[in-house]
C-alpha cells in the first residue's frame, strides 16, 4: 500500500515537472531583425513595457520607449522653446484657433513607407476618438483636421487652443504613427498590430514582464543610426537594479525609467568601472497644503512652515539650491519670478506667535486654547523611496519651530486617494510634473478651482482667474506676465512648501561613452548616439 | 466515495461564494481609485472628468450591489471578467503567467522536501547529539530570517561577489538557482522542525519499543514502522504548504524580477485592478480547497485505520 502510494506520488510529480517545463513564456518576435546584433545595451526599466501595445496614440507602454520609436510634430526644447521635428515650420492664426503645419519631406516610417499629412491626420484623429484623452486641450477643442496637400496639415479648433504646441511635443499621445500600424490599414478605430514610427528605433522582440529589444530604424531621418540593439530589462526592485548594474547584467540604470536609489549612488562614485551622468531636471518635490485644516487656513502658519524648512539639509545636499516652487529649467521661470522664503527659525516663531499661539515650556510646542499645532504629513515610498528621509528631516525641522508633525507613509493607492479624493492629510509630499506639462498643465490640475470641482490642492479664486487668462492668450509675452503674477501669488499666500529640486541621474558602465541626455525626461537619453566599446 | 466527493464539491462552491463576497467588499473598502491610479501610472494628469469617463467605462459608477451581481453573473458563465489595465480576459492574464511561478514553487518544494526530511529525521534519531543541536540552532535562527533580506544577500554573494548565477528574470535553469535556494532554505527551517518533532513523537510509540525489544535493526523497522506511521503528518505538512510557498513566490518574484503570477498579482493589487484581484483570489482559494481535498484522499490511502473507520460507518 505504502509503496504503491509512493510510486503514484513520485510519478505525479515527474509528470507535473516535465509538463511545466514547457510552460515558460516564449519571446514574441514582432519584426524579424535581419541578423543578430553584435552589440547590445541593456537598460533597467521598472515596469513591463507592454511592448506588444506601444500604440503612439494611447497611454500604453513606457514613455521612454514611445519616444524612441515615434517622433512628434514639434519638439520641446530648452526652457520650453518649441522646435521643429516632423513639422519643419508652422503658423498660428492670431485668434489661436488655426494651426498650419508644414511637414518635413523625405521622411520614411520604419516599414519604409512615406511619412505624409495622411499619417498625421490618422494619428491625431485616432488619439481624439480615444475617450481616455478627453481632458486634453487638443481633443476637447478640435473641430477638424484638413490636409490641403501631402505635406500640409491644418488643425482648426472651436476656440483658442493655447496649449496645442506643448501637447504635441509630449511623449504621448500625439506622436505620429504609420496608418499601417493598425488593421484594417488606416482605420481610425482599427486594431493596433505593431509599432511603426519614424523614430531612431523599431521593435524587434518583446517578452512579457522581462525583455523588450529595440533595433535601429535604418530609415531614421535625423541622425545616424545605432550599430547595436537596445534592450529594456524589467527590474522592479530598486536594490536589484543596483546589483544587476554591479554584476553586469545591465549596462545602465537611472532616470524615471529605472531609478537608482539616492543612497546607492555613492557605491558607483570614484569607481572607474562606472560613469555617473547627471543633468538638470524640471521636477520639484514640494509639500501640498490642505487649507481645510484650521491651522493651515492661517497664512502666518503656512509662511512659518516655509521659514522653518531648511531645504539645504534635504538628502545631504544632493539636490540643487531650492528657491520657489519651480526650477529654473521650467518654461516661464526667470531669475526674478521665483520668490522664496529663506530659512529663518526666529521669523517662523514670530509669525506663529503673531497668530496668538504660545510656546508650551514643557512640550516645546506651540498651542492655543490647549490645542497643539500638529499635522499629518502623508508620503509614499513605493515610487519615491527618498521621501522617507526628507519627511523625517522636515519633521525634525518643524520640531525646532514648535510644530508637531506625524509622518504617515501610505501605500501608493491610499496616498493618491488622499490627494485626489478623500483629502485625509494636512500636509502631503508630492512632485511637480515635467517638461511640457509645466507650469500650466500642472497648475491647472492642482489649483484650478470651481464651484463644481474644488481645487485638488490650495483653493484660490485669484489663481484660477489667472489660469483662465493663460488659456485665452497665445502671446508669449502676455503669458509671461500672467505667470509672473501666478508665481508671486503662490509664494505670497504660501500655498506650497518647496522642498527639493530633483536631478536626472544615470549610471552606466565604462564600456559606454558618448552619453547624451534627451530633450525631455520622457525621452531621457539619446539612446541611438551611444558608443559601445568592442568586447 | 461519490457521496463524499459531491459533498466536498458543494462545500467548495459555498466557500467560493462566501469568498467572492469577502474579496469584493474588501477590494472596494480599500482606499484607491483604479481610474485615478491607472491614469497617474500612465503619466497622464488625472482630472475629475477623465476619472469619471474611466469609471463609467469600467462600470465603477454603478452601485456596489449591481457591480457585484454583474460580476457573479459573468462568473457563473465561467468568465472572470476583463482586466481594467490591459482589457484582456482575466483568465488569459492569469494562465499566461502561471508556468514560471508553478515551476518555481514545485522546484522549491522538492528541494525543501529533499533537504528537510533527512535533516529532520536524522536530528530526531540522534536527539541531543551535536548534529541535533547545530540543526536546532540553525533552524531557530533561520526562522527569523526575512526572505527578502536573504534574497538580496544571495544576489550579492552569488551574483555580484562571485558572479556564478544570473540575478534577474527567468529563461534558463541557472535563473532558477538563487530564487529556489532562497525559498527552499527559508521554508525548510519550518519543515525540519516539524519533521523532527513528529519523528520524536513517533519514536516513543509502544510498537517501536516492541520492535526494538524484539531485536529488529533500525534499517528494518524504520521504513516499515516509523516512516510509514509518519506519513500522515508529512502529508499534512505537504498538503498545507501551498499558501506558504505561494507567498514566498510573490516576494521572490518581485526581488528577482521573475515574470510570474506572484509579481503580476502584487502589481495589480497596487493598481487596484479589481477583476484581476478578484479572479486571483478565487483561483487561489479554489486551489487551496482542492489541495486540502487531495490531502484528505491521501490520508485515506495512507492510513488503513481511516479506511476501516469509513467501512464501519458505511455499514
Amino acid at each position: 500500500m505504502f509503496r504503491r502510494f509512493s510510486i503514484i506520488m513520485m510519478v505525479s510529480f515527474c509528470i507535473i515537472v516535465v509538463g511545466l517545463t514547457g510552460c515558460t513564456p516564449n519571446s514574441t518576435p514582432v519584426a524579424t531583425g535581419k541578423e543578430e546584433a553584435i552589440k547590445r545595451v541593456t537598460v533597467a526599466i521598472t515596469q513591463d513595457l507592454k511592448g506588444d501595445k506601444i500604440d503612439a496614440t494611447t497611454y500604453n507602454g513606457a514613455r521612454a520607449v514611445q519616444t524612441a520609436i515615434y517622433d512628434a510634430l514639434v519638439e520641446f526644447g530648452e526652457g520650453g522653446k518649441i522646435e521643429p521635428s516632423l513639422a519643419e515650420s508652422w503658423e498660428v492664426a492670431k485668434d489661436g484657433k488655426t494651426y498650419t503645419f508644414h511637414l518635413r519631406k523625405g521622411v520614411l516610417f520604419s516599414d519604409g513607407t512615406a511619412f505624409n499629412s495622411a499619417a498625421v491626420k490618422f494619428s491625431l484623429e485616432r488619439t481624439a476618438v480615444n475617450e481616455e484623452m478627453a481632458s486634453l486641450e487638443i481633443v476637447r477643442k478640435l473641430e477638424k483636421i484638413e490636409t490641403p496637400d501631402e505635406y500640409t496639415v491644418v488643425l482648426t479648433f472651436k476656440e483658442m487652443a493655447s496649449q496645442t504646441l506643448l501637447e504635441l511635443s509630449q511623449a504621448r499621445p500625439f506622436r505620429i504613427m504609420s496608418p499601417n500600424a493598425v488593421v484594417p490599414n488606416g482605420a481610425i478605430g482599427g486594431e493596433f498590430t505593431e509599432p511603426i514610427g519614424t523614430g531612431p528605433w523599431k521593435l524587434d522582440s518583446y517578452k512579457e514582464g522581462s525583455d523588450t529589444v529595440l533595433v535601429a530604424n535604418e530609415h531614421y531621418w535625423k541622425e545616424s543610426v545605432a550599430n547595436y540593439s537596445l534592450v529594456f530589462k524589467v527590474i522592479t526592485d530598486p536594490q536589484a537594479r543596483v546589483l544587476a548594474l554591479q554584476n553586469g547584467e545591465i549596462d545602465m540604470a537611472g532616470g524615471e525609467v529605472g531609478n537608482v536609489p539616492y543612497e546607492n549612488i555613492a557605491l558607483f562614485e570614484n569607481n572607474d568601472k562606472y560613469i555617473i551622468e547627471t543633468n538638470a531636471s524640471t521636477m520639484s518635490y514640494f509639500i501640498v497644503i490642505n487649507q481645510r485644516n484650521e491651522f493651515l487656513a492661517d497664512k502666518n502658519i503656512r509662511q512659518a512652515i516655509n521659514y522653518g524648512t531648511d531645504t539645504s539639509k534635504m538628502m545631504s545636499g544632493k539636490g540643487a539650491e531650492v528657491l520657489g516652487l519651480f526650477q529654473s529649467t521650467v518654461a516661464f521661470v526667470t531669475p526674478d519670478n521665483q520668490p522664496f522664503y529663506d530659512y529663518n527659525v526666529d521669523k517662523a516663531k514670530q509669525l506663529i506667535e503673531a497668530s496668538g499661539y504660545q510656546l508650551n515650556a514643557s512640550s516645546k510646542l506651540y498651542e492655543k486654547d490647549g490645542q497643539v499645532i500638529k499635522f499629518r504629513l502623508v508620503i509614499q515610498t513605493e515610487e519615491y523611496p527618498e521621501w522617507k528621509e526628507m519627511a523625517e528631516i522636515f519633521q525634525d525641522q518643524m520640531k525646532d519651530i514648535g510644530v508637531k508633525v506625524d509622518i504617515l507613509n501610505q501605500e501608493r493607492a491610499a496616498y493618491y486617494d488622499a490627494l485626489w479624493t478623500n483629502k485625509q492629510y494636512d500636509l502631503l509630499l508630492y512632485r511637480t510634473y515635467t517638461d511640457a506639462q509645466l507650469p500650466y498643465r500642472f497648475l491647472s490640475s492642482l489649483f484650478y478651482n470651481t464651484v463644481d470641482t474644488p481645487a485638488v490642492a490650495y483653493q484660490d479664486d485669484m489663481l484660477t482667474a489667472e489660469l483662465d487668462q493663460i488659456a485665452n492668450t497665445i502671446s508669449q509675452s502676455e503669458q509671461q506676465a500672467i505667470f509672473d503674477r501666478v508665481f508671486d501669488r503662490i509664494h505670497e499666500e504660501a500655498m506650497t512648501v518647496p522642498i527639493f529640486y530633483t536631478k536626472q541621474t544615470f549610471i552606466h558602465n565604462s564600456k559606454i561613452s558618448d552619453f547624451t541626455f534627451g530633450n525631455i525626461e520622457d525621452n531621457p537619453v539619446k539612446w541611438h548616439q551611444l558608443h559601445i566599446e568592442d568586447k | 466515495m461519490l457521496r463524499y466527493i459531491s459533498s466536498r464539491l458543494g462545500m467548495l462552491i459555498l466557500t467560493l461564494f462566501v469568498l467572492t463576497v469577502f474579496v469584493f467588499i474588501l477590494m472596494h473598502l480599500a482606499p484607491g481609485d483604479p481610474a485615478a491610479l491607472l491614469l497617474q501610472g500612465l503619466g497622464a494628469v488625472p482630472d475629475a472628468n477623465q476619472i469619471a469617463i474611466m469609471q463609467h467605462k469600467w462600470g465603477l459608477d454603478r452601485s456596489l450591489v449591481v457591480q457585484y451581481m454583474s460580476w457573479i453573473l459573468e462568473l457563473v458563465q465561467g468568465n472572470l471578467g476583463y482586466s481594467f489595465i490591459s482589457n484582456a480576459p482575466v483568465t488569459e492574464e492569469i494562465f499566461s503567467r502561471l508556468g514560471p511561478t508553478l515551476l518555481l514553487m514545485i522546484s522549491s518544494f522538492l528541494v525543501t522536501f529533499v533537504l528537510s526530511v533527512p535533516l529532520g529525521v536524522m536530528s530526531a534519531l540522534h536527539e541531543k547529539s551535536l548534529f541535533d543541536r547545530i540543526t536546532y540552532t540553525v533552524t531557530v535562527l533561520g526562522l527569523s530570517i526575512p526572505m527578502y533580506w536573504l534574497a538580496i544577500i544571495f544576489m550579492f554573494c552569488f551574483g555580484v561577489f562571485w558572479p556564478l548565477f544570473p540575478i534577474i528574470g527567468s529563461g534558463s535553469v541557472r535563473h532558477y538557482v538563487l530564487p529556489v535556494a532562497t525559498i527552499s532554505i527559508v521554508e525548510s527551517m519550518y519543515f525540519i522542525r516539524m519533521i523532527r518533532s513528529f519523528t520524536l513523537e513517533y519514536k516513543q510509540a509502544s510498537y517501536i519499543e516492541a520492535a526494538t525489544a524484539r531485536g529488529l535493526k533500525g534499517w528494518i523497522f524504520y521504513p516499515s514502522y516509523l516512516f510509514r506511521a509518519m506519513l500522515i503528518p508529512v502529508i499534512t505538512i505537504v498538503g498545507t504548504s501551498f499558501p506558504s510557498f505561494f507567498g514566498a513566490a510573490i516576494i521572490i518574484e518581485n526581488v528577482f524580477s521573475f515574470p510570474g503570477i506572484g509579481k503580476y498579482m502584487l502589481d495589480m493589487i497596487y493598481s487596484r485592478d479589481f477583476p484581476v484581484i478578484q479572479g486571483c483570489g478565487l483561483l487561489l482559494a479554489a486551489t487551496i480547497f482542492i489541495l486540502n481535498f487531495i490531502t484528505d484522499l491521501c490520508y485515506y490511502l495512507a492510513d488503513p485505520r481511516i479506511q476501516m473507520e469509513k467501512q464501519r460507518w458505511e455499514n
